[in-house]
């Protein structure tokens, strides 16, 4: 798979119509109205059960099989702004490809990423999620869903709140999230050691 | 012949007591001197001698504190202390006044009562201290005090205490050396001199116990020989060694300083040493309170970037410390800043983050603002009178305002130097750090990345020029990057003892890291980690320039290879601005402010956003929780009171370089000793800190 590039894997997805795309779906995250009903009950169990498993990976600092549930080209964006900018000309709190993902991994798993030793212990709660169809797509859908997140380290405890935009994709592996957009309620405030995955 | 000085303070005729303190520390071929701090020309005629002894006396430090006699004395002190190297014996009153020239404090003695008597000193093993004691015994002395010191100064080393009082005997910067009894003095002139001088002072029930008392047997050599030798040696060489356990300490600068921080250099002086600093000024509230006013008040602070209000009417919220105020562009393009605060009630006028309006209404009471400050409106403006309408009552404007290069800074202080003197030397580095962003009117801010840490703010200025760090704080990342890469991006850190990275003193507490000789010495695009979408940008760049710019394209995409720290809140940090708010004394935020440039295409500016959020998340957390176990280690441990920032001030690598900038290796402690400079320099100030609320004139 070595193409000779030394960077591995490589992002050649994140181009310009990715990037237009990503800002066509977090406009649909934010809409006010929307059509749920196309769903049917069994794919809304599936999906359902995806994002509380990709939630409780999290919970135990399982990143490989967290990165599992990913698809091989996707992405984690954390905006640091209301309403949400345009990634290309705004700097987000976190913005990831696989690759990138995989050197946060890579950082937490070294044994010296001192922002996580000892690790913040996290308990995520996942309501009211809300599930409707890509358009134009039978095999990808979005999804929207409130969190809160309850994080212990060192004595000190913090309650994180916000939502998490998703959309997720039947791929030849199953049911996968392409991206994963985390919004914080206090996004663009100053912001503790968020050094885990939100 | 060494000229010694016994500063003596008592005026009881009575030759005897001088001549056992002379003879107690006279010795062979040395000449004394004595004189009093009556003397007219004391002052003058106290300098260049090679050690001085201050005796006991009739007065008081605490009340005869504004006499010219007592302040002479303090004067002398905290001159000798500032400004000479030589050891001071104080004795009883003078190890009082000792202390209160140091920062420390006297007052009554615990019980209340006058002591008089014969008092067992038990030694403090302190480090060096122990060694020197031996077998020796406690001390044994006589003692005659209604007064005492009740907080030694701080940084001083408990030698001794008694039952009666803790500070009996205590060590300042090694060479202040205070006694509480007198070991000058034998049974004789305790029973025969101060006991009938005395009478009227001690209770006739306690009379009887202090004539028994005074016929004990005395053991004052130790002291006498501890003394003596401080005058041969100039120092002792003490309480360098591990710290020693004081009670008192968590609360002494509270109590030290009660409800004012002394104004005297020397309390500074103490505080800020050449290689270390003490911790109070990580954990004290009030010198944090004062730091807002003598630090970021007094001196011009980085506000915003011109680029962040381009349009006529936009605004933005900015602090001065912890002053807030409203950066404004009025529609003639002119920037004013004006505090948040209405000129009736005191509510804040601007409750956005940001914005574009060009009234800014007090949601209280309906004052209105335009966007210069001027008050234009006051709901039912005929209920106030002719002295209401004589005030001025615009929105606060601070002294001067200025900007470098789309750089908007303010001050409170209007007599600070003009912002282009201020900057000096780092003007260089400003320009240069500009021409990598292609030109002043080039830079947009896009956007920040805000961290709040639960430390001291200086915690975040010591790491911006700390080339010490890298390897350790970042092993993580360094490591990651070395398993996934085979290296990259800082790893010549690694070795940054031998590498060709410099730290420059820019004067005024300014610095600068300069990565680029390594950093751009193969490529730094080469160097850089991988970002999202880095292979269809290259792609990109090989479709769209020529490969003679195509480098020059990709260098631009990565950081500019300073670290540029200009005193107190502002560090350019690659392509970044890092804004250090302060919040409290041990809560900071940082503000990482973004940049793309005006004349890249979308593809460039976007992977500049990818690349700025790479160290955030990856390397300035952990440097984040080292700056918070800091403040943890320093707070739980109050008697362990110093911070070594001596790395390579004894290796003579910091020199004159180029241009005559003080120049050393990048993993010199040189950035900390040269800003808490301009630190220290600044809280000895008492500048005036003002604001107009005068119309605004064009």
């Amino acid at each position: 798979m070595n193409t000779g590039f030394r960077h591995q894997p490589q992002s050649l997805y994140v181009d310009a119509a990715f990037y237009d795309w990503l800002v066509d779906v977090s406009a649909d995250w934010n809409a006010s109205v929307r059509n749920c009903d196309k769903v049917d009950d069994v794919l809304q169990r599936e999906i359902l059960h995806l994002l509380a498993t990709e939630s409780r990976l999290l919970d135990q600092q399982a990143f490989a099989p967290w990165l599992d549930l990913f698809a091989a080209e996707c992405a984690y964006w954390t905006p640091s702004a209301r309403p949400t900018p345009d990634p290309r000309t705004a700097i987000t709190q976190e913005f990831h490809d696989r690759r990138r993902l995989m050197d946060r991994i890579a950082r937490l798993g070294t044994g010296f990423a001192y922002s996580q030793i000892p690790p913040s212990r996290t308990a995520r709660l996942l309501s009211g999620l809300e599930i409707w169809a890509s358009p134009g797509r039978d095999d990808e859908w979005r999804a929207r869903a409130n969190f809160l997140l309850a994080d212990s380290r060192q004595g000190r405890n913090r309650l994180l709140a916000g939502w998490n935009g998703f959309v997720l994709r039947k791929t030849g592996d199953g049911l996968r999230i392409v991206v994963k957009q985390i919004n914080l309620i206090d996004c663009d405030s100053p912001q503790g050691n968020n050094s885990f995955f939100l | 012949m060494k000229k010694y000085a016994l500063i003596w303070c008592s005026e009881i005729p009575n030759d005897t007591l001088r001549e056992q303190l002379l003879d107690a520390f006279r010795a062979e071929g040395e000449h004394w001197d004595v004189l009093s701090p009556a003397d007219s020309d004391f002052g003058a005629r106290a300098q260049h001698y090679a050690g001085y002894v201050i005796s006991g006396s009739e007065k008081s430090v605490v009340d005869d504190v504004e006499t010219p006699f007592v302040k002479n004395l303090l004067a002398l002190l905290r001159g000798l202390y500032a400004q000479t190297a030589v050891p001071v014996l104080g004795i009883c009153f003078g190890a009082q006044a000792m202390a209160v020239a140091l920062g420390g404090r006297a007052g009554r003695n615990p019980s209340g009562e006058f002591r008089l008597g014969v008092e067992k000193i038990e030694w403090t093993p302190v480090a060096g201290f122990a060694e020197w004691l031996g077998s020796r015994p406690p001390a044994v002395l006589v003692e005659s005090h209604g007064e005492c010191v009740v907080e030694p100064p701080p940084g001083s080393v408990l030698l001794g205490s008694s039952a009666t009082i803790e500070t009996e005997i205590f060590l300042v910067g090694g060479r202040f050396l205070g006694v509480q009894g007198h070991p000058e003095l034998d049974n004789w002139a305790l029973q025969e001199i101060l006991l009938p001088l005395h009478r009227s002072l001690v209770r006739a029930d306690h009379w009887a116990a202090m004539e028994r008392e005074s016929k004990q047997p005395l053991q004052p050599e130790a002291v006498i020989a501890l003394g003596r030798q401080l005058l041969t040696a100039g120092s002792l060489g003490l309480g360098e060694g591990p710290a020693h356990v004081r009670p008192a300490a968590a609360h002494q600068l509270r109590e030290v300083f009660g409800t004012e921080i002394p104004m005297n250099a020397s309390a500074w002086d103490r505080l800020i040493q050449d290689d270390r600093v003490h911790r109070s000024i990580y954990t004290d509230d009030r010198i944090f309170a004062r730091e807002m006013n003598q630090v970021f008040a007094a001196t011009w602070v980085y506000l915003l970037h011109e680029s962040e209000i381009p349009e006529a009417n936009d605004f933005r919220r900015a602090w001065i410390g912890t002053r807030q105020v409203i950066v404004t562009r009025d529609d003639s393009g002119h920037i004013h800043v004006l505090s948040n605060r209405c000129s009736h009630r005191g509510a804040t006028v601007c409750r956005e983050h940001s914005g574009n309006v060009s009234i800014f209404t007090c949601p209280y009471h309906g004052w209105k603002y335009d966007n210069s400050g001027q008050l234009f409106a006051i709901p039912g403006k005929a209920a106030y009178g002719p002295a209401f309408k004589a005030r001025r009552l615009n929105l606060g404007r601070p002294a001067q305002v200025a900007s470098y290069r789309g750089f908007v800074f303010a001050t409170l202080n209007p007599e600070v130097e003009p912002l282009d003197a201020h900057l000096g030397h780092a003007k260089r580095f400003i320009d240069e750090w500009i021409g990598h962003q292609g030109g002043e009117n080039n830079i947009v801010i896009s956007g920040a990345q805000r961290f709040h840490m639960d430390c001291n703010w200086k915690m975040v200025f010591d790491n911006a020029g700390d080339g010490y760090h890298v390897p350790f704080s970042h092993q993580s990342l360094l490591q990651m990057t070395s398993e996934r890469y085979g290296g990259g991006d800082m790893a010549y850190f690694a070795q940054a003892d031998r590498s060709n990275m410099k730290l420059y003193a820019l004067g005024n507490g300014h610095t600068c890291v300069d990565q680029r000789p390594d950093m751009f010495s193969i490529s730094a695009w080469e160097q850089q980690r991988p970002q999202p979408g880095r292979e269809p940008f290259e792609r990109h760049v090989a479709a769209t320039v020529g490969p003679e710019s195509a480098k020059a394209v990709l260098e631009s995409a990565v950081g500019a290879g300073m670290n540029l720290n200009i005193f107190p809140n502002l560090l350019l940090i690659g392509n970044q601005l890092q804004v250090i708010q302060p919040l409290k004394v041990d809560e900071t935020a940082i503000h990482w402010y973004a940049t793309r440039r005006r004349d890249a295409d979308s593809e460039l500016n976007t992977i500049r956003m990818r690349t700025q959020e790479d160290f955030p998340i990856m390397g300035e957390v952990d440097d984040a929780t080292n700056f918070e176990e800091c403040q943890r280690g320093l707070t739980a441990s109050p008697e362990d009171e110093w911070i070594d920032i001596s790395r390579h001030s004894e290796t003579g690598k910091d020199i004159v370089g180029d241009q005559g900038l003080l120049t050393g290796p990048v993993t010199s402690e040189m950035h900390m000793r040269m800003y808490y400079t301009q630190w220290k320099r600044l809280m000895a100030a008492e500048p005036v800190l003002q604001i107009s609320k005068e119309d605004f004139k064009r």
